[in-house]
């Protein structure tokens, strides 16, 4: 049975309820394909995050910043400071910022069980190799060489996330300072961040105080240098 | 019904551990001792293969318990009752902080925030490192100092580090190739 498209076209445009739904249709078609490869994404983060919880900040940046471009790197630290203070896993409640940011509520929700289904195949589904898997050599040097890998996975998003953080005197010393913190007395994050956000805005309150002064006494310089009079008669 | 019980625990273990998946565990220790379902001696070991398989490492335990104490479905049901707290909470906030984060304060006090958490994470790298690079035990038995680093991780270190800022491919393709090359050279 051969459809002819235009004339179905045309009774659709012609048709309010048909191209209402029509449109609903596609609309939410295209959520649907939205959501789809929001799925996607999270379930290949969440099937790539090895060890430590530090590992994930190199997936991260691989996938949703160089590759997909969906959030930047100063957005990225910007949610990974807030999920420090907030409840959950980090890698849940980021990839729910992040979901959130690209499809809403329900886009969060996707992102969230996106990251969580791998690991769930992976622990339901191979259980019952894991009497060996923890002994087994081949296992043991290939855990060893990825965890040094690792590290410099790592070390090398750290290393970006130096260039493109710190930029001026200020942020150096509130790196060296929290890191020297951190390395000496392990003080839990969920203090360090609020006690920079709120350095972070009487910095740059008090830069602008300043800044405004030195601006207001340059200008009044300059009033005051008005005076002179450009009087070439009187010169020569 | 164990399912129940299994879920409000960790849903109050996806509540309470703020800070990622290591923060987890005193309540999992609580946990086993509150019911009998599994030893002190099964968290640790679980952590073990937490950290090796593919995953968060909070996914992966809560995973691993709920599949030992109640099979696949309760596996399921443990991974997913220890997140929901978090993407209620996130789900909720979201809305607040899309609608703050471009305000001139936030974005000051952001401005300061961004390189403390890039100094966290220094100092969590130099953890990783001293796990991996540095053998402590070793070094008391033999008292050479050469015996402190192991060699063959900081040479993989080195070259995988060169090659990453060399040629900028996907963390993944690293991560593959030193499961290759680890089960290579260390034969």
């Amino acid at each position: 049975m051969k459809l002819n498209f235009d004339k179905i076209r045309k009774k659709i445009m012609n048709n309010k309820l048909l191209y209402c739904v029509d449109k609903y249709r596609k609309i939410v078609r295209s959520r649907a394909y939205d959501l789809l490869m929001l799925f996607h994404a999270f379930f290949r983060i969440g099937s790539m995050s090895f060890g430590s919880g530090l590992t994930m900040i190199p997936i991260l940046q691989a996938e949703l910043v160089e590759k997909r471009h969906w959030v930047k790197v100063e957005d990225l630290l910007n949610y990974y400071a807030l999920c420090q203070g907030l409840p959950g896993i980090m890698m849940v409640n980021i990839s729910c910022f992040v979901g959130y940011q690209r499809g809403k509520k329900l886009g969060s929700i996707v992102a969230a069980l996106g990251v969580v289904t791998p690991s769930i195949i992976i622990i339901t589904g191979l259980a019952k190799l894991f009497t060996n898997y923890s002994t087994n050599p081949y296992i043991t040097h290939a855990l060893n060489a990825v965890s040094a890998c690792v590290c410099a996975l790592i070390f090398s998003a750290t290393v970006t996330m130096f260039r493109r953080v710190i930029k001026d005197i200020f942020s150096f010393i509130v790196f060296a300072v929290v890191l020297s913190l951190t390395l000496l007395y392990k003080p839990s994050p969920v203090i360090i961040i609020p006690v920079s956000l709120v350095v972070g805005i009487v910095y740059c309150k008090v830069y602008r105080m300043i800044e405004g002064k030195w601006k207001q006494k340059l200008s009044q310089e300059i009033d005051s240098n008005d005076n002179f009079d450009l009087d070439f008669s009187s010169r020569s | 019904m164990i399912y129940l019980r299994l879920a409000y625990e960790f849903f109050i273990i996806g509540l309470f551990a703020i800070g990622g998946g290591m923060a987890t565990l005193p309540f999992l220790y609580r946990l086993a001792d509150k019911t009998g379902w599994f030893t002190a001696k099964f968290i640790t070991d679980m952590v073990v293969v937490a950290e090796s398989t593919p995953g968060p490492i909070g996914i992966n335990m809560a995973t691993y318990v709920g599949f030992s104490v109640a099979g696949m479905l309760g596996g399921i049901i443990a991974t997913f009752s220890m997140i929901a707290p978090a993407i209620i909470i996130v789900t909720l906030l979201s809305k607040t902080i899309e609608k703050y984060q471009r305000h001139p304060i936030m974005r000051d006090g952001f401005y300061a925030v961004r390189p403390a958490v890039v100094g966290i994470i220094g100092a969590g790298f130099y953890q990783v490192l001293s796990n991996v690079m540095f053998n402590v035990s070793l070094y008391e038995q033999t008292k050479v100092i050469r015996d402190l680093i192991t060699k063959k991780e900081v040479i993989v270190f080195i070259i995988f580090f060169i090659l990453m800022r060399k040629f900028h491919l996907h963390a993944m393709f690293y991560i593959c190739l030193a499961a290759i090359v680890g089960i290579i050279f260390k034969l």
